[in-house]
């Protein structure tokens, strides 16, 4: 830097003078505007970030509650009557479980001799977390069925209710068969199971368990892993898998 | 050469000073203190390198503002809150140069003169005092304000140091370099006047 001018014996400036220039108020004020501009930059780019967020979220929320709905809108449409009509003594902890489905009281029920199942059924396409315990009283025998099931956004395949776990041949073979939500009508799968000495494999047309292959695992008399694989089911977007389910049979009855 | 006390800090008082700093960086309100306990100084450093009073007023008011908004950076060393303005007050007062705002100049009296001229061991004549008048402005700026903070302004190397971000010992070296570029140009002069020192 070129030094342009030497002055020789300038005038002095005075503290007084110089304290009088003194304006802290204004590098305040500036500071403050400072910082506001460099909070509106901030927001502003901030903004759009927290913008994306808030969307994404909206929207998962927005389906996820839809979800929910359709859930609920399914189980209070085919819930109605009190379980107690068919377990009259049974304590239930879960509000839902005090409900029966309504489709058990549908015709194809009394022909089936499966028909007395409890029917809560969480098909919607998002499983609703719930807990339940049932204490069966009328037995000496109190069984206790504890069912957690995550609550996912997939479609999840279910019979009475269930997708995994232990499950009882009545529950098994309800005649509502494999559901998986309002829209969605499982077309077919393919269920291994074990009757006498042998292992079966047979493929179904339809959702229901064929009554034949309920006969065979009750008269095996024996409790079985079974598997459900390959479940093909029609829904809004066509034809779509479901995820497989494997069940540990009790047989009951 | 005796220097300026004003720059001399007891612990104490640097204890005081953080205080303040930590006040402020959470409250800018709180600046006061150290506005009012620095505004003269950096004024002066300023001042003291350019022509217009008006603009060295703006700079300064400048260099407390890029403080206050630079504050939540600052960093406690162990150097008084002096050195860091000292170094903002450099910064703003270079970039006035580079815009054209202000131009760079050298402010010294007689006295100051006379006694860089006594540093050379030459006698304070009339005739010396215009020798190195006429060759202060053939130094080079970062010889120039070693020249200046340490002769003029009467700065301590240790301070010197703070504000270049140099250690003491480089300071005194680095300013004793100066002054012999500044000797040698002073003699320069003297030569090409034909009065060439015996």
């Amino acid at each position: 830097m070129e030094i342009k001018k030497v002055n020789l014996d300038r005038k002095p400036i005075s503290s007084a003078y110089i304290q009088q220039k003194e304006d802290f108020a204004s590098v305040v004020k500036m500071h403050k505007r400072y910082s506001d501009i460099l909070w509106k930059k901030t927001f502003f780019y901030g903004g759009i970030g927290i913008a994306s967020i808030a969307a994404a979220s909206m929207f998962l929320l927005s389906d996820f509650e839809s979800n929910t709905t359709e859930g609920k809108n399914i189980q209070s449409s085919n819930n109605t009557a009190a379980v107690s009509g068919e377990l009259p003594k049974n304590t239930v902890s879960s509000e839902h479980l005090l409900a029966t489905n309504q489709e058990t009281k549908a015709p194809q029920e009394e022909a089936s001799p499966y028909s007395k199942v409890r029917k809560d059924k969480p098909s919607a396409s998002t499983i609703i977390t719930h807990e339940r315990e049932i204490e069966e009283n009328d037995g000496p025998e109190k069984t206790m069925i504890s069912e957690v099931s995550s609550s996912r956004n997939v479609l999840m395949p279910s019979i009475s209710g269930k997708y995994n776990g232990s499950i009882t041949n009545l529950e098994l073979c309800d005649p509502n068969g494999i559901r998986a939500g309002k829209d969605v009508t499982v077309k077919k799968f393919k269920i291994q199971y074990a009757s006498g000495n042998k292992d079966n494999e047979i493929e179904v047309t339809g959702n229901k368990i064929p009554d034949s292959v309920c006969e065979e695992i009750s008269a095996a008399g024996f409790s079985q892993m079974i598997f459900i694989t390959n479940i093909k089911a029609d829904s809004e977007k066509g034809m779509i898998a479901l995820p497989s389910m494997n069940f540990w049979v009790e047989i009951k009855g | 050469m005796t220097v300026n006390p004003v720059y001399h800090q007891t612990s104490q008082l640097m204890e005081e000073e953080l205080s303040w700093i930590r006040r402020a960086q959470k409250d800018p309100e709180s600046f006061g203190p150290l506005y009012k306990k620095y505004h003269e100084q950096i004024f002066r450093y300023i001042y003291q390198r350019m022509d217009d009073e008006e603009l060295a007023f703006d700079v300064t008011s400048q260099v407390f503002l890029k403080a206050l908004n630079n504050l939540h950076r600052y960093e406690y060393r162990g150097v008084p809150f002096s050195s860091w303005l000292y170094r903002i007050a450099k910064s703003e007062l270079y970039q006035s140069f580079r815009d054209r705002k202000a131009q760079r100049t050298v402010n010294i009296d007689s006295y100051q003169l006379f006694e860089l001229i006594d540093e050379f061991e030459e006698d304070g004549s009339e005739m010396n005092k215009k020798r190195l008048f006429e060759c202060l402005p053939k130094l080079k700026e970062n010889d120039m304000q070693l020249i200046e903070m340490r002769f003029f302004e009467r700065r301590s190397f240790r301070e010197i140091g703070e504000i270049l971000e140099i250690t003491e010992n480089n300071a005194k070296v680095k300013a004793f370099r100066a002054l012999e570029k500044l000797k040698q140009l002073f003699y320069a002069t003297d030569t090409k006047n034909g009065n060439k020192k015996s």
